[in-house]
C-alpha cells in the first residue's frame, strides 16, 4: 500500500513537532525516518498509525484519505521502541491479542500464531511471560504481534535501539530480509544513520520537524542536499572547512588562509552559478582525502586511531581539525608533518548562508 | 541459598577477622529483637488478655481472669439480651458494609484514576486538588451534615447509608492511589493496544486493569477494612437493632446501662477482630505494593 503525506503538520501548543511535511512512500518500500532525537520522526510515525491527529495536512493510504480513520481500522502493525508487550499475558496471548479482538475462529487463530511464530523463530517461547524473555526475544514477540494481522503497513519505532551491538547487526539483516520476503510497506524510525543506510530502500532525513532530503542511501551519502544531511550522514563525520569561492583567470578557486584549490571547470562553474555569495563551506569525507602525498597542504598529525580495517588520522590544518581515513600500513607520530590532498571529484560545496548544496541542479 | 551459604563458610574458616564481625552483627540483631519484642508487648498482651478473658469464668475487677468456661461465647447461639439482634445477622450486616464500601470504592476509583491519569479535560487540576482536600477532611466534622443528607435520602437506619457515606469519603484517597498506578504504565502500552484493534474501553478493561491489579488489590483491602471497622457513622446513623454491625454490637456491650460484662466484651471483640486479622495475614503481600504506587501518585 502506498502512503502519502501531504503538507502534514503537528503542533503541540507552541511547539511545531512536524511542519509542512511531504512524503511519498511506494508500495512495498522500506523507508527509514532518520533524524536526531526530538526531530519529530516518532510523531510522524504515530500520525501514520492514527494515534495522533495531524494539526494540518492529509494522510493518504493509496487513494484514500485516512485522517479520520481509527488506528484499528488502518490495517497497520506497529512495533514500539519499548516493545509494549502486555506483561500479564503469555507470549501466545500477546501475539493472538489482535485476532481475539477481531473474533477470529479459534483454530484459525492457533494456525496463524504457529505460522508467525515460525517466521520470527519464537515457537518454543509461546508459554512464557514477557518478563522471562531477553530483549531480542521480546522484540521478536512484538514483531509477531504486529505481523499476525497481516497488516498492509508495518511501522517500527527504533526497532533496534534496545538491543546489544551484536544482536543489532544480526537483526538488521534479518529485518531487511523479512521485509523483502513479506513485501509489506514498512516505515521505521531511527536516529542511527548506519541503521537507516543499511536497511532502508530510501531514507527520509528529518530535522526540526522538516524533511531535509528523501532519497536512496547512496544519494544521501554522495549527494547531500544541504549541510545538515551531509553532516548527519557518515561516520566518521564529514569535514567542513569555511572557504571563499573566488574567480581568477576564468577559473574558480577555493581559498582559505591555509590553502588554495583550483576547481575543475565544470564543478567551478556550477558552484559559481548557484552561489549567492563568495562564502562557501567545503565538505570532504574522510575517505576522500589522500595522505602523505608529495604535493598538498601541510598539516600536523594530532592523533592516530587504528580501527583495524582502516586508520583514522586527525590532522591540524590551520585552526581546523581534519579527519582522514586511510588504509594500513600508516604510521606517524603526534606532531609529525604530513601532506594532505583532496580528491577533487569528491568534494562538496555548500552555500554558507542558505546551507544548500551548490553542486545540485536547482529544482 | 545453599550455594550461597557454602560460599560464605569458606572465607569464615580461613579468615578469623570475619568471625569477629559476625559476632558484632549478632549483638546488633539481638538488640533489635529485644526492642521489637518490647515494643510489640502492649499489643500482644492486649490480644492475650482478650483471648484469656473470653474463655474464663469470671474476671475480677474486669482484669484478673478466673476459671475456664465457654459461657462468654454464648452470644454465638443465643441473644445475651432479648432486645439485641442475632449475632449472625449483625455479622452479615458488617460483611455487607465492608464489601459495599469495597465495591463502590474500587469501581469509582479505578475509572476516575484512569481518566485523571490519561485524559485532558477542563477542570482536571481542580478536580485533583479538590480530591486532596476532601481526603484531608476529618469525617467527624461532616457528621451532622451527612446525617441530614441521609435523612433527606431516607437512608438513615440502613447499612446502605453508611456504605455511601464511608465510600464517598474513602474514594478521594483511592483515586490518588489508582492514578499513581496508571501513571506508571507507559503510553506505548495503550497505543499498542489501540493499533492492535482495541477500542478505548477495551484497552482499559483488557490491558490497563490487569496491569494495575496490585493497586486494585491494595485498595480493595483498605476499603474492606475501613468498612469493617467503621464506628462513628454506624453509631450515629444506625439505631435500629436489625441494622446493627459488629461495631455497634461491641459498643453496646460497653455501653450497657447496668454493668460491663468484660467476659462478653472480650469474646465479642475477638469475634469482631478475627476475620480482619485473617484477611490481613493473607493479603499483606498486596498491601506492601501499595506504598510504591502511592508514592508515584504524589508526582
Amino acid at each position: 500500500m502506498k502512503v502519502i503525506l501531504k503538507d502534514l503538520s503537528k503542533h503541540f501548543g507552541e511547539v511545531k513537532a512536524v511542519d509542512d511535511l511531504d512524503l511519498e512512500i511506494d508500495d512495498g518500500e522500506f523507508v527509514a525516518l532518520l533524524g536526531p532525537s526530538g526531530c519529530g520522526k516518532t510523531t510522524i510515525l504515530l500520525m501514520i498509525a492514527g494515534i495522533y491527529k495531524p494539526t494540518k495536512g492529509l494522510i493518504y493510504f493509496d487513494e484514500r484519505v485516512v485522517n479520520n480513520v481509527l488506528p484499528k481500522d488502518r490495517k497497520i502493525g506497529m512495533v514500539f521502541q519499548s516493545y509494549a508487550l502486555y506483561p500479564h499475558m503469555t507470549v501466545f496471548s500477546n501475539i493472538v491479542f489482535p485476532l481475539r479482538l477481531m473474533k477470529v475462529h479459534k483454530e484459525e487463530m492457533e494456525e496463524r500464531v504457529r505460522k508467525v511464530a515460525q517466521l520470527v523463530r519464537i515457537e518454543e517461547l509461546l508459554d512464557r511471560k514477557p518478563g522471562q524473555l531477553s530483549g531480542g526475544q521480546q522484540q521478536r514477540v512484538a514483531l509477531a504481534r504486529a505481523l499476525i494481522k497481516e497488516p498492509e503497513i508495518l511501522l517500527l519505532d527504533e526497532p533496534l535501539s534496545n538491543l546489544d551491538a551484536r544482536l543489532r547487526i544480526m537483526m538488521r539483516s534479518e529485518l531487511k530480509r523479512l521485509q523483502k520476503d513479506l513485501g509489506i510497506t514498512t516505515v521505521f524510525v531511527t536516529h542511527d544513520q548506519l541503521e537507516a543506510l543499511t536497511m532502508a530502500d530510501r531514507v527520509a532525513v528529518v530535522n526540526l520537524g522538516c524533511l531535509q532530503q528523501f532519497s536512496t542511501p547512496d544519494e544521501l551519502y554522495n549527494h547531500p542536499k544541504n549541510l545538515f544531511v551531509a553532516g548527519f550522514i557518515g561516520s566518521p563525520p564529514i569535514n567542513f572547512i569555511n572557504v571563499s569561492l573566488e574567480k581568477s583567470d576564468g577559473r574558480f578557486l577555493l581559498k582559505s588562509r591555509d590553502f588554495e584549490i583550483p576547481l575543475p571547470k565544470e564543478l567551478g562553474s556550477k558552484a559559481g552559478n548557484n552561489s549567492t555569495s563568495s562564502e562557501v563551506v567545503l565538505g570532504i569525507r574522510p575517505e576522500h582525502i589522500l595522505i602523505n602525498e608529495k604535493e598538498g597542504m601541510d598539516t600536523e598529525v594530532y592523533v592516530v586511531e587504528p580501527l583495524g580495517r582502516e586508520i583514522l588520522v586527525s590532522a591540524q590544518l590551520g585552526d581546523s581539525m581534519i579527519k582522514v581515513l586511510t588504509s594500513p600500513p600508516f604510521k606517524a607520530d603526534m606532531g609529525e608533518k604530513v601532506r594532505l590532498s583532496f580528491k577533487l571529484d569528491k568534494i562538496m560545496l555548500f552555500d554558507k548562508k542558505t546551507e544548500k548544496s551548490l553542486l545540485l541542479d536547482k529544482d | 541459598m545453599k550455594s550461597l551459604r557454602k560460599r560464605n563458610k569458606v572465607p569464615r574458616k580461613s579468615n578469623p577477622s570475619s568471625t569477629v564481625e559476625k559476632r558484632e552483627v549478632d549483638f546488633l540483631k539481638i538488640g533489635i529483637y529485644i526492642f521489637l519484642i518490647l515494643a510489640s508487648m502492649p499489643i500482644f498482651l492486649g490480644f492475650l488478655w482478650l483471648f484469656i478473658g473470653s474463655v474464663s469464668k469470671s474476671l475480677t475487677y474486669g482484669i484478673i481472669p478466673e476459671g475456664f468456661s465457654f459461657k462468654n461465647w454464648r452470644f454465638l447461639w443465643e441473644k445475651p439480651y432479648p432486645s439485641w439482634p442475632d449475632i449472625w445477622l449483625v455479622s452479615l450486616n458488617t460483611l455487607f458494609l465492608a464489601f459495599g464500601v469495597m465495591i463502590i470504592v474500587v469501581a469509582v476509583s479505578t475509572m476516575a484514576g484512569y481518566v485523571i491519569s490519561r485524559m485532558k479535560f477542563p477542570g482536571r487540576s481542580f478536580l485533583l486538588a479538590s480530591t486532596l482536600i476532601l481526603h484531608a477532611f476529618p469525617a467527624i466534622t461532616l457528621l451532622i451534615g451527612l446525617y441530614y443528607v441521609l435523612r433527606v435520602l431516607n437512608l438513615l437506619d440502613s447499612v446502605m447509608g453508611v456504605i455511601l457515606a464511608r465510600a464517598g469519603l474513602f474514594i478521594p484517597f483511592a483515586i490518588w492511589i489508582m492514578k499513581g498506578f496508571f501513571d506508571g504504565i507507559s503510553w506505548d502500552m495503550e497505543m499498542s493496544a489501540l493499533i492492535d484493534g482495541a477500542s478505548r474501553f477495551q484497552v482499559f478493561r483488557k490491558i490497563m486493569l490487569p496491569m494495575v491489579g496490585p493497586g486494585i488489590a491494595g485498595i480493595s483491602i483498605f476499603a474492606f477494612i475501613t468498612g469493617w471497622s467503621e464506628f462513628i457513622f454506624v453509631i450515629t446513623f444506625i439505631r435500629k437493632p436489625s441494622a446493627w454491625t459488629l461495631t455497634s454490637y461491641v459498643n453496646s456491650v460497653i455501653a450497657n446501662w447496668r454493668f460491663v460484662d468484660f467476659g462478653l466484651l472480650a469474646a465479642t471483640s475477638l469475634f469482631y477482630v478475627g476475620p480482619v486479622l485473617l484477611f490481613f495475614i493473607f493479603t499483606q503481600k498486596y498491601l506492601m505494593q501499595i506504598t510504591v504506587g502511592g508514592m508515584k501518585g504524589g508526582r
